[in-house]
């Protein structure tokens, strides 16, 4: 499942998953500078299953090291949930268990996966949140970064059951020479026709 | 074929049978009887006789410790219930506290990690994993069924009947009555 970017869209950006069922292919990636994700376990649905657990991981990928680094590994169980947010204020999903807030990593791996009981007592959600569109993001990160992509892809959602090993040269990503550089009307123009989120600074 | 089932069940009379029945809480039952979710029609029971399928049993959650069994006919047939103390039991009681039977449960079977046994009833029967091969002319069924991904265990009945459990998880919208649950001298 995948959320296309609307390139004519310049107000209210934001990409939402929705909250589905935990899947096989329990892999979720996101590209951005503002991210929230959250994992729940709800209880078994009768009581003849065993209650529901997941383990949850949150992974970046590191610009400076071009190495996935871990941030979070753990396991949660019945009514319970876990939120990860990178460089975002918004905690509509739950207070953020583990938060990313540097500037090394635009590249992110998320991981749900069902370890027992029904898997669709398990579930996960992703947003994504564009520069410049949203006031619910840390202002800190406005104008700051600048990115692109080569697909129209906000993020990859239960793309696949092995992780994290995706890398920014997969052919939905590209940042080659734009970290850091500081948004200008022509990189504005040069984000959108990479198919980019579209930025404002 | 288990669509087209579910879409034959007539949750009018779940309903009727629940507004119309009061069950005394067992004595053993200690506080799970004291929040309700909104009930949900969580399994169905299908006999399989000369090659159709019956549905048998209706199972309704009211919450994660609580359960009512109704027959075909839509009639309260067992309350099941387990304690928080006591996972590897689930009890099943008639309307008035009696004990009926009782199961010995083993969820950890439904993982697929050991070859034990899911469930065994007081009466002997025995319940089997969903993805456990069922030698013989009932094995193409249990495969069936078991690509719907909603099979949640089967047994074959002292008695030779072939049932299959079938995990529906709908919701039916109904409010659960004052006294549909009653404490002993209420």
């Amino acid at each position: 499942m995948a959320t296309l970017i609307n390139q004519a869209n310049t107000t209210g950006l934001e990409y939402d998953s929705g909250q589905h069922d935990a899947s096989s292919a329990y892999w979720t990636w996101a590209f951005g500078d503002s991210i929230l994700f959250r994992a729940g376990a709800e209880e078994a649905s009768n009581m003849w299953q065993k209650h529901p657990e997941a383990n949850c991981e949150f992974w970046r990928f590191s610009i400076s090291s071009q190495s996935w680094i871990k941030l979070d590994d753990t396991t949660i169980g019945k009514h319970s949930s876990r939120t990860y947010s990178v460089r975002c204020n918004d905690t509509s999903l739950g207070s953020p268990a583990v938060s990313y807030n540097g500037n090394d990593s635009y590249l992110f791996a998320f991981k749900v996966q069902t370890t027992r009981g029904e898997s669709f007592r398990c579930n996960d959600r992703i947003r994504v949140y564009n520069v410049g569109t949203s006031n619910i993001y840390d202002s800190d990160v406005k104008g700051k970064y600048i990115y692109g992509r080569s697909l129209d892809y906000a993020y990859r959602y239960h793309l696949s059951s092995s992780g994290p090993t995706i890398t920014l040269t997969d052919s939905w990503l590209t940042t080659a020479g734009l970290r850091g550089t500081k948004i200008t009307t022509a990189l504005k123009k040069r984000m959108i026709s990479v198919k980019s989120a579209i930025a404002k600074t | 074929m288990i669509e087209e089932l579910i879409t034959q069940i007539d949750t009018k009379k779940i309903k009727d049978t629940l507004d119309n029945i009061n069950i005394q809480i067992p004595s053993i039952a200690g506080d799970i009887f004291d929040t309700f979710a909104s009930p949900r029609l969580s399994i169905v029971q299908l006999d399989y006789i000369n090659g159709e399928y019956e549905i048998a049993k209706f199972y309704i959650t009211m919450n994660s410790n609580v359960e009512i069994a109704l027959d075909k006919e839509y009639k309260f047939n067992v309350l099941n219930f387990c304690l928080d103390n006591d996972g590897d039991a689930i009890y099943s009681y008639d309307a008035n506290n009696n004990e009926i039977t009782s199961y010995y449960i083993n969820r950890d079977a439904l993982s697929g990690y050991n070859n034990s046994t899911y469930m065994r009833k007081s009466t002997g029967d025995i319940y089997i994993p969903p993805f456990r091969p069922l030698g013989g002319e009932y094995e193409p069924i249990r495969k069936q069924l078991e690509q719907t991904e909603r099979l949640l265990c089967y047994s074959k009945k002292i008695d030779g009947r072939m049932c299959f459990y079938m995990t529906i998880d709908q919701e039916f919208n109904y409010q659960i009555k004052d006294d549909l649950f009653v404490s002993e001298g209420q």
